[in-house]
């Protein structure tokens, strides 16, 4: 197991995002997080990747108790993330938007006086990244000239450059047109399998959840309410009864 | 065209430096020893300005009191040579670069945990701290009246106005190409990426606020430098070289040249060095005809001369449609 959260809970005044929840997540899966809105899906996210500091509960990732650990020490560790808002850096080009997480991941960053291009590893490496996930042709463009499918892309293109083991994705498809987020999800799920790398991913569209997911987990008012493998979940009448909108 | 394509392109910054120092140490030989003068002030802006640039275009810091490190260097070397005796601009110059890089590693140190006004406003406070200081320890500073610097030696020859010119060019070379490399660097991607998006960067492994620190010393070493230079020029230290008015001239700098690009405040600091020498010989009113001429250049090149500049070109001439796949 590579993620394994335990009674991890936050509050929001009154409001309990994450209510006291426990889970494990294998190895090279992809493990979908769903529910309406206001659930604590990105919460849940945003705890794991060090955004937020729990109110209590641990996190284990590989054993090590990552809780309260802040985000550039736990990607450090192997979890990379991508947001539902894509967080890129606009006035750089789209290969040094790549770059920069390789130079971080491999403590180049303080490297003053060597040419940014001329670190041939890190060079080939980003190329082959952004091939992966179709952006090649496009590394010396200025990301604000990208179209925002590419900007999703690029965004989980840069968790990668990490070198993960664990991905955490937040609605990776967002904001993507319908036919964009069948060509969107494809690379990313290629770029799962290829490098062996365990997702968890905040998604909202049921059509891609059931195809892409190993196992589900659905939360609702912070809770987990159910957790199996898609099938589980596809005849399950409580998470069905939520994710339309009706009580439990 | 052709000889320039033949050119390889690694060669170009060589080459263009090489140029621009030929330029630079051949200039005293057409000109008068006022325009001399006036071109090692812009110069000595130019590197302050470079410095600042560090920090706010490239990391997207904006400070208010970035004459504090200026003043730091300028009364490091002013006071060395005026209340101890130390005459060799060897060592004044290392000792300016040590103090502003203690300085503005405490003061940076403090400034990066908080952003935005918050920052700002902390970098202006410690800006007015030196300018007090300055003002109040009279036996040492001079207070209002500040102190007068005798020329200091460089290898044993005085250094007049020409030799400091020479040593504000050669100097200003140096600074300029290492700023180049710097920018170019993985650190200077690093600090870009941070200026772009701070949260991103934290989640790809970066500990934004030590590099922020770092850019935070850079320039205030360069503004150190800078002032370093500005005492022996002007002869003379004085308070006012930490009021916040000054730090607001090297923003004027930056903003006016274009802080987005790499040249942009080299090119503000000599506009500003000439613009203001000359208004100020033909009215007494010349802050107001300053600023007014400022708030136009600002107005009409929203991205600073230079990156107004580039930003047409690239439309006029290099621009492409985007067609997502």
């Amino acid at each position: 197991m590579i993620l394994r959260v335990e009674d991890l809970a936050k509050y929001f005044g009154e409001v309990r995002a994450v209510d006291h929840i426990t889970f494990g997540i294998d190895s090279g899966t992809i493990t979908s997080i769903v529910g309406p809105n206001g659930a604590g899906k990105t919460t849940l996210i945003n705890l794991i990747s060090g955004a937020l500091k729990p109110d209590s509960g641990d996190i284990y990732y590989n054993n090590i108790n990552i809780k309260g650990m802040p985000p550039y020490k736990i990607s450090k560790l192997g979890i990379g993330r991508s947001f539902q808002i894509p967080h890129i850096y606009l006035n750089l080009t789209t290969l040094d938007n790549v770059l920069v997480s390789l130079y971080s991941i491999k403590g180049l960053t303080r490297s003053m006086v060597r040419d940014s291009y001329s670190f041939k590893d890190e060079l080939s490496r980003a190329e082959a990244i952004l091939n992966m996930f179709g952006l090649l042709e496009k590394k010396d463009m200025y990301v604000y000239e990208l179209p925002h499918g590419d900007r999703k892309l690029l965004d989980i293109a840069m968790a990668f450059a990490l070198n993960p083991k664990l991905v955490l994705l937040d609605e990776p498809t967002s904001g993507v047109s319908s036919r964009e987020k069948r060509r969107v999800m494809k690379i990313v799920d290629d770029a799962i399998r290829e490098q062996g790398v365990t997702a968890l991913i905040v998604e909202h569209d049921m059509d891609i959840v059931f195809s892409y997911s190993d196992k589900i987990i659905v939360m609702h008012q912070g809770k987990i309410i159910a957790e199996g493998v898609p099938d589980e979940i596809k005849g399950d009448k409580t998470v069905e009864s939520v994710l339309l909108g009706g009580e439990t | 065209m052709h000889i320039l394509r033949s050119i390889p392109k690694e060669y170009y910054i060589p080459i263009s430096l090489g140029l621009l120092f030929l330029f630079l140490i051949s200039f005293p030989l057409i000109a008068s020893r006022y325009l001399i003068f006036l071109l090692s002030l812009a110069l000595i802006y130019a590197i302050w300005a470079l410095g600042y640039n560090f920090l706010f275009g490239y990391t997207g810091l904006l400070s208010f009191g970035h004459a504090a490190y200026l003043g730091v260097g300028a009364y490091t070397v002013g006071l060395l040579i005026a209340r101890v005796g130390i005459k060799s601009f060897e060592i004044l110059f290392l000792a300016a670069v040590l103090t502003s890089l203690g300085i503005s590693a405490l003061i940076g140190y403090l400034c990066v945990k908080y952003t935005e006004v918050y920052f700002a406003l902390l970098t202006l406070a410690f800006g007015e701290f030196f300018y007090a200081l300055a003002f109040k320890l009279y036996d040492i500073t001079g207070g209002s009246d500040g102190v007068s610097v005798p020329y200091p030696y460089l290898f044993g020859y005085l250094m007049d106005t020409k030799l400091l010119y020479y040593v504000v060019a050669v100097l200003f070379v140096i600074l300029l190409y290492f700023a180049w490399k710097v920018v170019n660097s993985p650190f200077g991607k690093t600090l870009q990426a941070i200026r772009e998006d701070p949260v991103k960067a934290e989640f790809v492994g970066i500990h934004v606020k030590r590099y922020q620190w770092y850019s935070f010393i850079l320039s205030g070493v360069y503004s150190g430098i800078a002032g370093a230079l500005y005492a022996p020029l002007f002869a003379h230290i004085y308070p006012d070289l930490f009021h916040w008015t000054t730090s607001g001239e090297v923003l004027f700098v930056t903003l006016i040249g274009g802080h987005r690009m790499f040249l942009g405040p080299v090119l503000g600091a000599i506009i500003y060095a000439f613009l203001r020498s000359y208004i100020t010989a033909y009215t007494i009113y010349w802050p107001f005809v300053l600023g007014l001429s400022v708030a136009v250049i600002a107005l009409i090149f929203p991205n600073g001369i230079i990156g107004s500049a580039y930003s047409f070109i690239k439309e006029r001439y290099f621009s492409k449609t985007v067609v997502s796949k």
